[in-house]
């Protein structure tokens, strides 16, 4: 029984873990993209930096060169440059810093990698807690000879 | 035991350590960017219908030094500027420094009424002018840049109280004896 119990155990944990990974997968590729060029205009207005607020896309800022740079990226789309292509043009115009999601390589690629791997450490440190526990739980489960010795001695006394 | 928890401290601390390496060393250009990339240069096309009714193109310019001004009705800034503009223009007579507006954000009609009240007859371009604005890495009017008689971009102006006709006078001068 017990090992059948153990079986399920390991068996639930994998089914979760096909699950989690199928999930993450189709998360990351079954995007299938915006369906308008005006949904794809807005996802891209929400990657530039608006360069004269703070903090602000130019999808939501309303001040005059946020709006110039909505109607270009719309004139972009319409005349049938990429989005990476887009996004070039505003980096080759007003610098890196236009772009809202940092850098994937480099030392601020970091920023992408530590999150990651902090997650992991964290995962697997509770992980070996449990195991620990359970291990500390199991060993307590069983009654020793000594455990049994001393509890007839004590219904002895009390009888 | 005290070893383990030594070791999970120095894990953290590593790792707050990056993270404020990373803060501290990233780009922190977070607003008003005073966008200077187009700096050297070729100048990008400025060509277009102009407010009187003519056709101007900064290719046909080459030889002459271009001062190219966004500029805005609404803008209070600009107004404040646009008088020392007036006064370049006529400082320069023979036409070796030569002026051209660019609108930004704004209506044809208003930009009118700007240069009649204000002054100023040299060639202002109102239509689709939002995408050159870009091209020059406009983030705010009143934004200045002064194009080399060879066609690229060798100053750029900007700020509340825009360029003066000394500043850009004195940036020619430097430039023409070989500063």
């Amino acid at each position: 029984m017990r090992g059948f119990t153990t079986q399920w155990r390991w068996l639930s944990w994998v089914l979760m873990g096909i699950i989690g990974v199928s999930a993450l997968i189709i998360g990351a590729t079954g995007d299938t993209g915006p369906a308008t060029a005006g949904e794809r205009r807005s996802e891209l207005a929400a990657t530039i930096r608006c360069p004269q607020c703070r903090g602000q896309s130019v999808q939501e800022s309303d001040v005059a060169i946020a709006v110039e740079i909505r109607a270009d990226i719309s004139n972009r789309i319409a005349a049938g440059e990429t989005d990476d292509q887009i996004r070039q043009v505003y980096i080759d115009r007003y610098g890196r810093s236009i772009v809202l999601t940092p850098d994937s390589g480099g030392f601020t690629g970091l920023v992408w990698i530590v999150p990651v791997v902090a997650a992991g450490l964290a995962t697997a440190a509770v992980a070996l807690a449990f195991q620990r526990w359970r291990a500390q739980a199991d060993a307590l489960a069983e009654a020793s000879d000594e455990d049994r010795k001393l509890v007839a001695e004590l219904r002895r006394d009390r009888s | 035991m005290k070893n383990r928890s030594a070791i999970a401290a120095g894990l953290v601390a590593a790792v707050v350590a990056v993270f404020i390496v990373l803060l501290a060393t990233s780009d922190t250009q977070q607003t008003g960017a005073v966008n200077f990339e187009i700096l050297g240069e070729v100048a990008p096309p400025i060509q277009g219908p102009t407010i009187n009714a003519g056709d101007y193109s900064l290719q046909d310019q080459r030889g002459n030094w271009v001062v190219v001004n966004f500029f805005a009705s609404w803008c209070v800034a600009c107004r404040v500027e646009h008088p020392e503009l007036v006064e370049l223009s006529e400082r320069h007579p023979d036409g070796d420094v030569q002026i051209v507006g660019v609108m930004f954000a704004d209506t044809e009609e208003r930009a009118r009424e700007f240069f009649d009240e204000l002054g100023g007859d040299w060639p202002a371009l109102v239509e689709e002018t939002g995408s050159i604005a870009i091209d020059y890495g406009v983030t705010a009017v009143p934004e200045t840049v002064l194009v080399s008689p060879s066609g690229r971009v060798v100053q750029k102006w900007l700020g509340a109280n825009g360029v003066t006709a000394d500043e850009i006078d004195s940036v020619i001068d430097r430039l023409e004896a070989g500063g």
